[in-house]
């Protein structure tokens, strides 16, 4: 009996050592995090990052977390720092990934909600177990650089049988309906900029001190398993045929092209590619598409019909923007689609 | 009490560093920065090779330790035995000359046996690594290499979508 209890009671202290040694490590603040050295570059980063004024623990948790996976994650991370094992640098899993997610909307309402209405919200199951996919492409671990790119494994450690003839599941269950590209799939958390709450007043601010984008776009390279920022990611230079497409100079854009990617041949269109050539050639992704929902419901009217060399309403014309099956995508549509006969001459304003 | 003794026995490595100490990084760098030399872009330093080595020592390189332990303490009492100075207060033109006698396996056999050669191999498929690899091993900081030689961090790589006939049906 005696020998029992003391069993139970070492069991308990062992237990609630790993919180204790949590509450110890956190009494010192970002300098005791950044004792390790794999965690010296990740918090020297987040001093000057966007996020500076969130504590470590607000966005990574802490003892009282109540989530056994994370405290046994940060016990198996003691146990290789220990055993000098440790990366260059704390990497989070997917499911530390989930778990921000709730974090990252507590600030960024607004951008969450617009982000999980959104086509990018998409859910691992979605992709991953899409029968008419799977029936016709095999998976294969590239698809994880552009979905799914926190897993920590490969694509044979996520779906199973890796073949065109299924029924397919996911061999970690506790993925099926977590988004599969979530928010740090294009932003940076660490990255270097301005307070999120010196922003508050940004209407204010005079135009040419105001940001042209969030200095957080990045795109996360699984080969690295870190964020490239935006200014590293190349854009490609397009072909319609032998001819140099107009590029817009946005350079947000090149994290689209991450994955809506051309073939090496840089043809328009070739891969995933949805480079606007004709009537839109020049203008940026996110000239129409909204940056976290992608809709484009309201985005004619920012440039039409002042723009519009025909004065009509653009909106209503033959395009896939009207409707999808129509045979003028809105990509792609030129004047000459609609005047096969020659295009009119410009009206004159009356403005 | 084993691991006590284990780590008491091993020298204090720099600060932010894993195994060098504070004599080795500066002769590594050194080293690493005769091989890479900086011009308008990083040498070898700045690119992280050293921290690179670092890093892997306590790692994949283990059974390196002692070889660097050895190299680098060697390298630098034949510098002072030729110069009078340690190898990272040489100039660059000297600390080539030396390089080239390793390379060559003909350095001072009462620092090296062999000659050198097989240090400077070592420290040479080092220094490349981790001034060309990945940065996520610890090397080639702000992918210096890879910018120097035109290669982008994250090449544009598209795939054939597989649902291209919604998107564009007229492809199809």
């Amino acid at each position: 009996m005696k020998a029992a209890a003391a069993a139970l009671l070492l069991g308990l202290a062992v237990l609630l050592m790993i919180p204790a040694a949590s509450f110890l490590y956190e009494a010192g603040g970002p300098d005791a995090c950044a004792r390790c050295h794999e965690m010296g570059a990740p918090v020297g980063e987040w001093r000057h990052s966007t996020h500076r004024g969130v504590p470590c623990s607000a966005c990574h948790g802490d003892a009282l977390t109540t989530n056994a996976r994370f405290h046994l994650t940060n016990a198996r991370r003691v146990v290789q720092h220990w055993r000098g094992e440790a990366g260059v640098r704390a990497q989070l899993g997917p499911a530390e990934i989930r778990a921000m997610l709730p974090r990252c909307q507590k600030c960024h309402q607004q951008e969450f909600a617009s982000w999980s209405n959104g086509p990018h919200a998409i859910a691992y199951r979605s992709i991953f177990l899409d029968e008419k996919h799977n029936a016709s492409r095999h998976l294969m671990d590239d698809c994880l650089r552009c979905h799914g790119m926190h897993f920590d494994g490969g694509v044979r450690d996520l779906v199973e049988p890796l073949s065109t003839k299924g029924p397919w599941r996911l061999r970690r269950a506790e993925l099926l309906d977590d988004p599969a590209i979530p928010c740090m799939s294009c932003h940076s958390i660490h990255r270097r900029g301005a307070l999120h709450e010196e922003r508050r007043l940004e209407a204010k601010i005079a135009g040419p001190r105001q940001e042209k984008f969030r200095p957080s776009l990045a795109f996360f390279d699984r080969r690295s398993m870190a964020p490239v920022d935006l200014a590293l990611l190349p854009m490609p230079a397009m072909s319609d045929g032998g001819r140099p497409v107009k590029m817009s100079p946005d350079p947000r854009q090149a994290l689209c092209y991450q994955c809506h990617a051309p073939l090496s041949t840089r043809q328009v269109f070739s891969g995933d590619d949805r480079t606007p050539v004709g009537v839109h050639e020049g203008i940026s992704c996110l000239g129409c598409h909204d940056k976290h929902r992608q809709t484009t419901r309201a985005s004619c009217s920012n440039c039409h019909p002042r723009l519009s060399n025909c004065g009509r309403d653009v909106e209503q014309m033959d395009t896939t923007f009207a409707n999808r099956s129509s045979k003028h995508n809105i990509h792609t549509v030129k004047c000459a689609d609609c005047h096969p006969k020659g295009i009119p001459a410009r009206r004159a304003r009356s403005d | 009490m084993a691991a006590a003794a284990g780590c008491a026995r091993r020298p204090a490595p720099a600060a932010g560093y894993r195994f060098l100490t504070q004599a080795e990084v500066e002769t590594l760098g050194a080293w690493v920065d005769t091989l890479i030399p900086p011009d308008e872009d990083p040498g070898a330093r700045d690119a992280g090779v050293v921290r690179y080595i670092d890093l892997q020592l306590t790692r994949w390189f283990r059974r390196h330790q002692s070889e660097y332990r050895e190299a680098l303490a060697h390298i630098d009492r034949w510098a002072r035995s030729r110069a009078g100075r340690g190898f990272a207060g040489l100039p660059l033109d000297a600390r080539e000359e030396m390089l080239s006698l390793m390379e060559q396996g003909e350095a001072d056999r009462a620092w090296f046996p062999d000659g050198g050669k097989a240090a400077f191999e070592l420290v040479l498929a080092h220094a490349m690594q981790g001034f060309y690899g990945n940065p996520r091993h610890g090397g080639n900081r702000g992918y210096a290499s890879w910018k120097m030689i035109g290669v982008p961090p994250m090449p544009v790589r598209g795939r054939e979508h597989y649902e291209a006939e919604r998107t564009f049906p007229e492809k199809t």
